[in-house]
């Protein structure tokens, strides 16, 4: 057993990048309870969202930018939490290349930041997300999670928008 | 109803060879089924229990679950060291509340030794965040010291006050025995269940310190520097394995996780440990599927053997039957005894293979321990293996069915009219 675990080892030896890997269709999701406060911090690129990762040049490209923006600012559309928490959305932080005049070329990442504030934070069990209804080229979401029980990993996908701890 | 138990009874006795050996199938099957389920159900539970509280490991850039592997299991080892400069550029992060430094690679008859600060022993926590305590004496202060894990103690027969030596390397190999600097016992850790029990932990000077007057991995020809001057050179290590960090705030850790990643001085690798390990598990998943699967098909070998053996002897109890039938049996009763038949061979499976799995457990669990780091198996029944049980119950109740109902077939029209 101890050389399986070994070798499982070696063989799950995935990439390590200084950033993590820029996978289409993929989006990193990563939730923290630390006291009053549930924190999420999403990770994708740019393509799972818009379908293209370059400044936006037509006019219906720039309209889809608008709608992106306006859709990752509804944390509370985006994110369903455990009720009974009592959770209070604070305004999101939306970062991305994509926004800045000359976004530049290659590949290029969205960074969104939420915030809840919980009157009950032991009341969280878990939560479930509306990104893959409201973002199709989404097709999966690694969840890493740490909480006051302990740290936890999970994956998401359109059919098992769920992550419980 | 009781009468009609006492006539299964004795029933059975009358046929307990083919019986007899159809109950060992049950009890074989079960019993495999339920070591699957309890050892995996350990392995799961040891590696979760063995690191909690730490809120990040990190060590050389490579793979995750390497580096977790080495620094808490004892299994593999490092691809690189990590600068002692970068440990502490890290470690003086605001968002740093503690850090303890870990170098690895020596060894003392086959357990690992650790080269560790006092502090190991005040932040790491295992299980449900316990922290580790002292059976005996107390964490290391001078150069030569050594704190044994609770099985290193036990294994090798060490108590306070005596001495040892430490062995270059995983295993004994000839000349490479730091002989002339003897380690004396000053502590001895209770016992975790975790791989800090097959752990010596020493300070990192000693660490420095063995290796004074060797070069590339042996002793330099020659120079030979004794312990009571090397106190007199540098002992700050230039380099250690890994080093686990505690933070302030937890949800500081992703941001750290991401910083650690970017360090300039060197590539860097920053991981958390319980993230890992269910990367581990949903891989390792498959593997228990498979397992799990194979004992179930063992098991339908079993209860196929049993409805084999009872649909058997409907042909030779054909008499028996007619006479019970003719003495005020109803068809039912058949039915009933036939299930009941096959519903107590498996009870007593499931019984036996339960004593048998907890004696197993029992005698096999430290062997399994010291050899696979598994932490030590249950002996009680858990929550799991009493579904696992009852699905066993269930099935046993649908074959046994089969030859019942055939049975009772039988019984309405045959058995007292003889056949030309």
């Amino acid at each position: 057993m101890r050389s399986v675990v070994l070798l499982l080892g070696l063989t799950l030896s995935l990439p390590v990048l200084a950033a993590p890997a820029h996978v289409h269709g993929e989006a990193r999701l990563e939730i923290s309870i630390d006291g009053n406060t549930l924190a999420i911090h999403l990770e994708t690129p740019l393509d799972g969202l818009l379908g293209f990762e370059r400044g936006a040049r037509s006019a219906a490209e720039k309209q889809a930018v608008k709608t992106m923006k306006r859709i990752l600012e509804q944390a509370d559309h985006l994110f369903q939490m455990t009720r009974e928490a009592k959770c209070t959305a604070l305004a999101p932080q939306i970062e991305s290349p994509v926004f800045d005049t000359k976004p530049g070329d290659g590949h290029l990442d969205l960074d969104a930041d939420y915030r809840w504030q919980c009157a009950k934070p032991s009341a969280l069990r878990g939560i479930s997300t509306r990104l893959f209804g409201e973002f199709p080229r989404l097709k999966r979401i690694t969840v890493e999670f740490v909480g006051p029980t302990g740290q936890k990993s999970g994956r998401l996908t359109p059919a098992q928008p769920r992550f419980a701890w | 109803m009781t009468p009609l138990l006492r006539i299964a009874l004795k029933s059975a006795w009358n046929r307990r060879l083919t019986l007899g050996l159809t109950l060992l199938a049950i009890t074989l099957s079960v019993t495999l089924l339920l070591s699957v389920e309890r050892i995996r159900q350990a392995a799961r539970d040891g590696f979760a229990q063995s690191v909690s509280g730490t809120d990040l490991i990190v060590g050389a850039r490579g793979s995750p679950l390497q580096l977790v592997l080495y620094t808490v299991f004892n299994v593999g080892e490092a691809s690189n060291n990590v600068e002692w400069l970068s440990y502490q550029a890290i470690a003086a992060d605001p968002a740093v509340a503690w850090s303890v430094p870990l170098a690895l690679g020596d060894s003392h008859r086959g357990f690992p030794v650790l080269g560790t600060t006092p502090a190991y022993f005040e932040h790491y926590r295992y299980g449900d965040r316990q922290p580790l305590r002292f059976t005996s004496g107390q964490t290391f202060n001078g150069l030569f010291e050594v704190v044994l894990g609770a099985e290193v103690a036990a294994k090798l027969g060490y108590q306070l006050g005596d001495r040892l030596t430490l062995s270059h390397g995983s295993g004994p190999l000839p000349g490479l025995e730091h002989a002339d600097k003897p380690f004396t016992v000053v502590g001895i850790l209770a016992p975790t269940g975790t791989p800090v029990d097959r752990r010596l932990h020493v300070g990192l000077a000693a660490i420095e310190a063995i290796h004074l007057d060797w070069q590339g991995g042996s002793p330099i020809p020659g120079l030979a520097i004794p312990a009571d001057v090397v106190s007199k050179f540098d002992l700050q290590p230039k380099t250690i394995t890994a080093f686990l960090l505690g933070l302030h705030q937890r949800s500081a850790v992703f941001r750290l996780q991401r910083k650690i990643a970017g360090y300039r001085g060197e590539p860097l690798l920053a991981v958390l440990p319980g993230i890992a390990l269910d990367q581990l598990w949903q891989t390792v998943g498959i593997v228990e599927k498979a397992l799990l699967g194979i004992s179930w098909l063992v098991f339908a070998v079993g209860l196929s053997g049993l409805a084999a053996v009872m649909l058997a002897s409907l042909n030779e109890r054909r008499r028996e039957l007619a006479v019970l039938r003719s003495v005020g049996a109803g068809p039912r009763h058949i039915l009933f005894l036939l299930m009941l038949e096959s519903l107590l061979v498996t009870l007593l499976g499931m019984l036996l293979s339960v004593v048998a799995v907890s004696v197993a457990a029992w005698l096999g669990g430290p062997w399994l321990a010291a050899q696979f780091g598994l932490s030590t198996l249950p002996l009680a029944v858990s929550p799991g293996e009493l579904r696992l049980l009852s699905g066993i119950l269930a099935a046993a109740l649908l074959v046994s069915l089969w030859p019942a109902w055939r049975a009772y077939r039988l019984s309405l029209a045959d058995g007292l009219i003889p056949r030309l």
